[in-house]
């Protein structure tokens, strides 16, 4: 098990189903009304967890999809969800 | 009873002021782009370096009205003079300040063929801001303390009564500022009061991002046409520069609680902060469509005109307003001959007769 398995991450699973996601990057929430700017990597995390929002099943969809070491990924997407955290939940 | 697309419609609040601009060129606007409407339409405002009666491609004919203080026998007989003049079926008010008179007014006014959409009194007064915290505690909604004063000498004392810095000071119907220490409270107060009158209202500070609602309640306690936007960027006065349509579940029940709470008759707009944990304080209640209402139109759900074809009772389509649609605001030069400048200050008018010369 990784960290990001264990990691303290809760969420309102709604919130990442009704973001408007563009291929381009830009994430448009309707109910808040603030957008963002995310990267290739943002995007298919975002869709990930808009798809399926269990960390346990982006874990093991991360290490499928990226090479690499997998604590510098576990590292790096957890940075992630502490800023989709800070601006989007 | 005339179709709405042969309407002869009367809009106040042309004071276009950039950084505080009303409601009445957005609302005639929001009329005059919608494809069905071939009618008239009549600006009246009260100044005559007010930008929006001159825009003749909006507004087709325009005169000034006396101020809401002149009193409501010298605001009838002018609206009469205008009525005989220019006629128009429909009224639609754009300021605060105008709606007590025009309440008063609505029976005389209907009696000579103009007809408006408004609250009565008690509904209008529930909404005034220093009664908000009723309202919102009989409707289980949460809004900041709020007290009453006619004297700066509130902001030095205030502490001993359990109020801090930063608080907010606002006018009995328009301006409001931010204050963060007395000196900067008191000079708020006396900024507002020279230019609005006494008493001041101070309100507790609420951390939150400012999102509005406007829609017309039909009187039976329901809305109609809610449209939801979020502020994006902000005046100095806090007045909204650029914004984007939202959908809120929580906000909107919130609005249609105080709605069916006071059963009100007509447009408005209510104000809300939204805190960081996502819930809703009341700020204010306007009893008018709000200076963003071309928005609405923008974004599909056109509340003007649906105002107009309530007021005519004809059947309104269900339009759900798009989500996303942003606007930004700008200023632009409107170029004005001295004829119109002249004919608005001799004669308190500019008609369709100076448009053909």
């Amino acid at each position: 098990m990784g960290h990001l398995s264990t990691y303290d991450f809760t969420f309102d699973a709604d919130v990442f189903k009704r973001l408007a996601l563009s291929d381009s990057g830009f994430v448009f929430d309707p109910v808040t009304g603030k957008s963002y700017t995310v990267n290739d990597t943002g995007i298919w995390l975002i869709k990930q967890l808009q798809k399926n929002p269990n960390l346990d099943a982006l874990h093991s969809q991360i290490l499928r999809e990226f090479e690499g070491e997998a604590t510098v990924i576990e590292r790096n997407v957890m940075e992630f969800l502490e800023q989709i955290r800070q601006y989007v939940l | 009873m005339i179709h709405s697309s042969r309407v002869r419609i009367a809009i106040t609040g042309l004071n276009a002021k950039p950084d505080n601009p009303s409601s009445g060129l957005a609302v005639a606007r929001c009329i005059r782009e919608t494809a069905e409407f071939n009618g008239k339409i009549i600006g009246l405002s009260y100044d005559v370096m007010d930008p929006g009666l001159y825009q003749n491609e909006i507004i087709d004919s325009a005169y000034l009205l006396p101020y809401p203080s002149s009193g409501d026998q010298v605001l009838l007989d002018r609206l009469k003079e205008i009525y005989h003049k220019d006629p128009f079926d429909i009224l639609i008010p754009c300021l605060d300040a105008e709606l007590p008179n025009l309440i008063r007014l609505q029976n005389h006014l209907q009696q000579i063929g103009i007809v408006l959409l408004l609250p009565n009194g008690e509904q209008l007064n529930r909404r005034d801001k220093n009664r908000l915290p009723e309202l919102a505690v009989q409707t289980g909604v949460k809004s900041p303390e709020i007290t009453q004063i006619s004297h700066p000498g509130f902001f030095y004392t205030c502490h001993q009564k359990g109020w801090q810095y930063p608080l907010v000071v606002k006018g009995i119907y328009y301006d409001a500022g931010i204050a963060f220490n007395a000196e900067e409270a008191a000079a708020i107060f006396r900024k507002i009061a020279a230019e609005w009158g006494l008493p001041i209202l101070v309100q507790r500070f609420v951390v939150g991002e400012e999102f509005n609602l406007t829609a017309i309640g039909d009187g039976a306690g329901r809305l109609n046409g809610a449209v939801m936007m979020r502020k994006r960027a902000v005046t100095d006065k806090g007045k909204a520069w650029a914004g984007v349509t939202i959908h809120d579940e929580i906000l909107l029940n919130t609005a249609e609680k105080l709605i069916t709470e006071l059963k009100w008759v007509g447009p408005l707009e209510v104000e809300m902060l939204r805190t960081s944990q996502g819930v809703y304080h009341l700020i204010e209640i306007n009893p008018r469509f709000p200076a963003w209402v071309y928005l609405t139109a923008a974004a599909g759900c056109n509340l003007p005109w649906m105002l107009v074809k309530m007021i005519l009772r004809e059947k309104l389509e269900n339009q759900n307003p798009e989500i996303g649609k942003y606007y930004i605001r700008y200023s632009q030069d409107s170029v004005i001959e001295r004829s119109e400048f002249e004919s608005m200050t001799i004669w308190g008018q500019r008609n369709d007769d100076d448009n053909n010369n």
